[in-house]
């Protein structure tokens, strides 16, 4: 206010408009007339008789104020003026948008619980905006949550405060809006919100709302923080896990608190696991883990619970759902060896009988023959590695014993490569006498698949040793290294110590280590694994993990725990030739289907339908159309219930038809809840990118400038004078009062 | 042939100190691990080429000594030379296994013993029992192996069984007659007065096994039959050697082979 007396016009005038001074005909001139009189009126003062009294110094001060109170006055007389657009009244539109979502019925404040952000953003409306605006403009008035929807000001969704919305589309239904007014005068667009965009059809584009080219003003309501607030803000989980396998879920929480909390997992009323976590309040993100078990095949319907220390405000954010489907399609694994061993033995034991890992073993026994086991047919591996890359890359993982890299021919080494790195196969290295580099596999193209590096070295790398395993932090949560409930370290700690170690190079940049040897004080990588290409490696740099089975206890099953679980991930990890996703957005079930044919490209000749099973048992027909991703075909369908669907993908290529199941949850938990501060800073940004203002409602008074002078819309060009601002005035009297009030001081009046 | 009991145990530790070789296991190796048993009454202990020996010691540890270098030689297994021995109730036990026991027909076991190896063939071990002639030595070896696995009972391995064509292929379970017993003109049977009365017939060779259940073999038999005495005497002649001792090592390969398999 105080800008607009001084200087007659809002700031925003200043900032939009060009200054030009309407009296200057000829710049020159009007410089060089300036100069004379400055430098004149400057030179009587510091020659003149008036001054001779006072000191050089003193007189150029004196000298200097004449000049400016000259130069104001130069200045006023050139006629100053700003160039600027106002809005045609009347001509244009200002569309008011105002979030109704659930968010909006939280206190505005904390303090007082009495007043929702909806009413805090009503009041202004009708009691500010509208007001304002409307002798400017037209105002078009929106609500949105999930989309926007245009209001009249009266109705009651407005001034009934209801704010009832589960999810918002913030940015979404911005942007819809401005898709509204294409081609419509639309001076502005002002967003009264929370800044919780939390909808599945939000979208981080900025630059698409900046691209209409309209301003958004927006006006932020909530408090910026909740002390004491503690949420599970997310829960990354697999869509599918073999049966009877370690499931990792990774877990948000984010919090203003302090304290212990536990989280939980269960499947119906089932307690699966928990674990406590500690909550301090330099950390206000928290990333955990919780480890359960997968159990048989079907679907789980797992809830993720959080139990908060006292203080939380909101409960409803303290629980996420998430679906798991348990399969048992059946993985296939080629173990090659070179010698026969414990390991070898101990490995086929662990996973005897295993509803998932289906194991095919090529063993040298003497240097001209070969034992197989678990082939599926008499021809399987009959010449000993697979015939062709067909073949090979039917297997989902490959484990290397003590082989030594001169059995196998230049071809078959790159096919080991390619299986990793184009199949996106996975590939476990074991130690031996003949593994890695003391095999010779340093100058195969596998070794740069590999996590760690393969320098020859002067002696074997691979003896007897004795060393206990620890898991890191990594191998703590990784699913390739669970074996039991809750025991974390102890599980690992109270292992029999192995008998062997081979010494590995150096770790590759995307190498993770997630098992370590501990011999005495000294620590070596044990379990490394690293993606490569579109697949995974690893090295077990161990073949004696065997004492875990011989020198346990007959009911210990850590040593089968763990070569269960260990295989399963890798063959998990590993790509697979059908893959079906289901997404479930605003928009509906998004039904992806990827098909690769056995050589892993992408599929040519390929046809799939769906059939949805809703939640009632009633079943929809679905035809999945081609994309413009080879071999990727979909379809999108719109449920008309929330709850658990089921899809029954039939996939037909040429390698025959086969039927994938997968399910879905559709109807989300009311997403307000989580997140409930005011998200300032995406409200900045989205004023920021498009060229309008964040407001608080207390300095809102200002919005009505900002869109006479800035912004879009139909526009007239303004010539604003200058001359007759009391700031001017007021330079005058300053400048002339500093001057007397020198020269009373220095005697010389 | 009755000994002084203060005589036996001096001879005992003179041939135990003579024989035991103390050196860190390797196990990166396979280790061939000779069971160290007790027997019981006057055929507890026999004297044989100058001195006297326990049952469990029968061809110790030289048909361990060679069979360790022929199965580095004939197969990929990386053997250690050296051979083990242990106790049923020793804490290792579990670093080896594939046991060996030989010459049970008089084998006493304490139940701690029982107990130690049904704990080892429960985690996966495997014991391969050999040198038995006639019934009543199987009987003996059949009341322990009752203690140890109650309710499960011996079945013959068939010759089709994967033991007997991991690496080389048997057409019939060849019967080892200890080296002093095999003669040209004889059958290949051991005399029945040196083994424990009644001894029935000894004529036929057969391997017999304790199945888990999941159908692996976790305890086998090698009855009328002196497997490791082929090992053993392997130098003792060309004529043992040729028709004996290559028939031993094609089957201990084949069970190694097997048991390191399964």
């Amino acid at each position: 206010m105080w800008f607009d007396t001084l200087f007659n016009h809002p700031a925003d005038a200043y900032r939009t408009g060009t200054l030009l001074f309407a009296n200057v005909v000829e710049p020159l001139w009007w410089f060089i007339g300036a100069g004379i009189v400055i430098t004149a009126i400057a030179a009587s003062v510091v020659v003149g008789r008036h001054t001779q009294a006072l000191a050089w110094w003193q007189r150029t001060i004196i000298a200097g104020l004449q000049a400016a109170v000259a130069l104001v006055v130069i200045g006023l007389l050139a006629g100053p003026a700003l160039q600027t657009t106002t809005l045609q009244p009347g001509a244009n539109s200002v569309a008011i948008l105002i979030d109704t979502s659930g968010s909006m019925g939280f206190p505005n404040v904390a303090s007082d619980p009495g007043q929702t952000r909806l009413d805090a953003a009503v009041d202004l409306l009708q009691q500010h905006l509208i007001l304002k605006l409307s002798d400017l403009t037209e105002v078009a008035l929106f609500t949105f949550d999930t989309s926007a929807v245009r209001r009249s000001a009266d109705e009651e969704t407005i001034d009934g405060r209801l704010a009832a919305g589960t999810e918002t589309n913030l940015i979404a239904s911005t942007a819809s809006v401005l898709d509204s007014f294409k081609g419509a005068p639309l001076a502005a667009v002002i967003v009264l919100s929370d800044g919780a965009d939390n909808g599945s059809n939000s979208s981080p584009d900025m630059a698409a709302l900046a691209a209409h080219g309209v301003p958004v003003h927006t006006i932020g309501f909530g408090p910026r923080s909740l002390p004491g607030e503690v949420q599970l803000a997310d829960v990354q989980l697999a869509a599918d896990a073999p049966p009877a396998s370690r499931v990792t879920a990774h877990l948000v929480i984010e919090h203003t608190g302090s304290g212990e909390a536990v989280v939980r997992v269960r499947d119906g009323g089932t307690l699966l696991a928990a674990h406590r976590v500690q909550l301090r309040p330099d950390t206000p993100t928290v990333r955990t883990e919780i480890v359960f078990d997968s159990g048989n095949a079907g679907i789980r319907e797992l809830s993720f619970e959080l139990e908060p220390p006292p203080g939380d405000v909101l409960a409803q954010n303290n629980q996420i759902q998430r679906l798991l489907t348990v399969n048992e399609r059946r993985r296939r694994l080629l173990y090659l060896e070179g010698e026969p061993r414990w390991e070898y033995k101990f490995i086929r034991r662990a996973i005897a009988g295993d509803k998932v890992l289906e194991l095919v073993s090529w063993l040298r026994t003497t240097d001209r023959k070969t034992y197989r086991q678990g082939v599926s047919n008499e021809d399987e591996l009959v010449s000993g590695f697979p015939p062709d890359l067909q073949t090979l890359y039917g297997y989902d993982v490959i484990i290397l014993g003590s082989l030594a890299a001169t059995s196998l021919n230049r071809q078959q080494h790159e096919w080991l490569e390619s299986f990793v790195a184009e199949r996106g196969g996975s590939l476990l290295a074991l130690a031996g006498r003949q593994a890695l580099t003391d095999g010779g596999w340093d100058v195969q193209p596998l070794a740069a698949a590999l996590p760690i590096t393969l320098d020859r070295e002067s002696g074997p790398t691979y003896g007897p040793a004795s060393g206990i395993v620890r898991p890191t932090r990594d191998g703590l949560v990784s699913p390739l290294t669970q074996l039991a409930d809750g025991e974390g370290v102890n599980a690992w700690a109270t292992l029999p110590s192995l008998g062997d170690h081979q010494r590995l190079g150096a770790l590759k940049p995307a190498a993770t280590t997630l098992l370590e040897l501990v011999q005495g004080e000294a620590i070596s990588p044990l379990l490394v694994t690293q993606p490569y290409g579109l697949g995974t490696t690893a090295v077990l740099a161990t073949a004696t993990t065997w004492r875990w089975q011989m020198r346990t206890p007959p009911d210990d099953p850590r040593h089968g725990l763990f070569w269960r679980q260990l295989l399963r991930q890798l063959a998990e990890m590993a790509q697979r030739q059908k893959n079906v996703d289901l997404a479930n957005d605003a928009g509906g079930i998004v039904v992806h289907v990827a098909v690769r044919n056995k050589l892993f490209e992408p599929a040519t000749d390929v046809s799939a339908s769906a059939v949805i099973t809703h939640p009632d048992r009633t079943e929809t027909q679905l035809s999945l159309a081609a994309t413009d991703v080879p071999g990727v075909l979909g379809a999108r369908y719109v449920p008309g219930v929330p709850g658990v669907y089921r899809v029954d993908v039939a996939i037909e290529d040429a390698a025959g038809k086969e039927t994938i199941t997968r399910f879905v949850r559709t109807g989300v938990a009311n997403r307000e809840y989580f997140r409930p501060v005011q998200d300032e800073p995406l409200l900045r940004r989205m004023a920021q990118a498009t060229g309008g203002r964040f407001w608080s409602p207390e300095d809102v008074a200002g919005i009505t400038a900002a869109l006479t002078f800035a912004g879009s819309g139909i526009r007239a060009v303004a010539l604003l004078p200058l001359w007759n601002m009391p700031a001017c005035f007021l330079l005058l009297v300053l400048l002339k009062l500093g001057e007397w009030g020198l020269r009373r001081l220095w005697g010389r009046l | 042939m009755h000994l002084p009991s203060f005589v036996l145990l001096a001879l005992l530790a003179h041939t135990a100190s003579a024989m035991e070789v103390n050196v860190p296991t390797d196990l990166t190796l396979v280790n061939l691990t000779r069971v160290e048993y007790d027997s019981a009454g006057s055929e507890a202990y026999y004297w044989h080429e100058g001195r006297l020996w326990a049952r469990w010691e029968t061809d110790y540890p030289q048909a361990e000594h060679n069979f360790a270098k022929r199965l580095g030689e004939l197969t990929r297994l990386q053997t250690a030379r050296v051979p083990i021995k242990r106790r049923l109730t020793d804490s290792d036990l579990g670093d080896f296994p594939l046991i060996y026991m030989s010459d049970m027909g008089y084998a006493s076991f304490t139940p701690e013993e029982a107990e130690a190896l049904r704990a080892y063939l429960d985690n996966g071990g495997f014991l391969w029992a050999d040198d038995f002639w006639g019934d009543a030595e199987w009987a003996n070896f059949e009341r322990f192996m009752h203690r140890v696995l109650p309710g499960n009972h011996w079945r013959e391995v068939p010759i089709v069984h994967p033991i007997f064509h991991t690496v080389f292929e048997h057409e019939e379970m060849p019967q080892i007659p200890a080296e002093n017993f095999a003669r040209p003109w004889s059958t290949t049977s051991e005399p029945a007065w040196v083994h424990r009365p009644p001894a029935g017939s000894l004529e036929r060779a057969s391997m017999r096994g304790y199945f888990d259940e999941d159908g692996r073999l976790m305890v086998i038999g090698t009855h009328n039959t002196d497997v490791a005495d082929g090992w053993e005497r392997e130098a003792y002649g060309q004529w043992y050697f040729e028709h004996f001792s290559t028939k031993s090592y094609r089957l201990g390969v084949n069970v190694f082979t097997y048991v390191l398999t399964h």
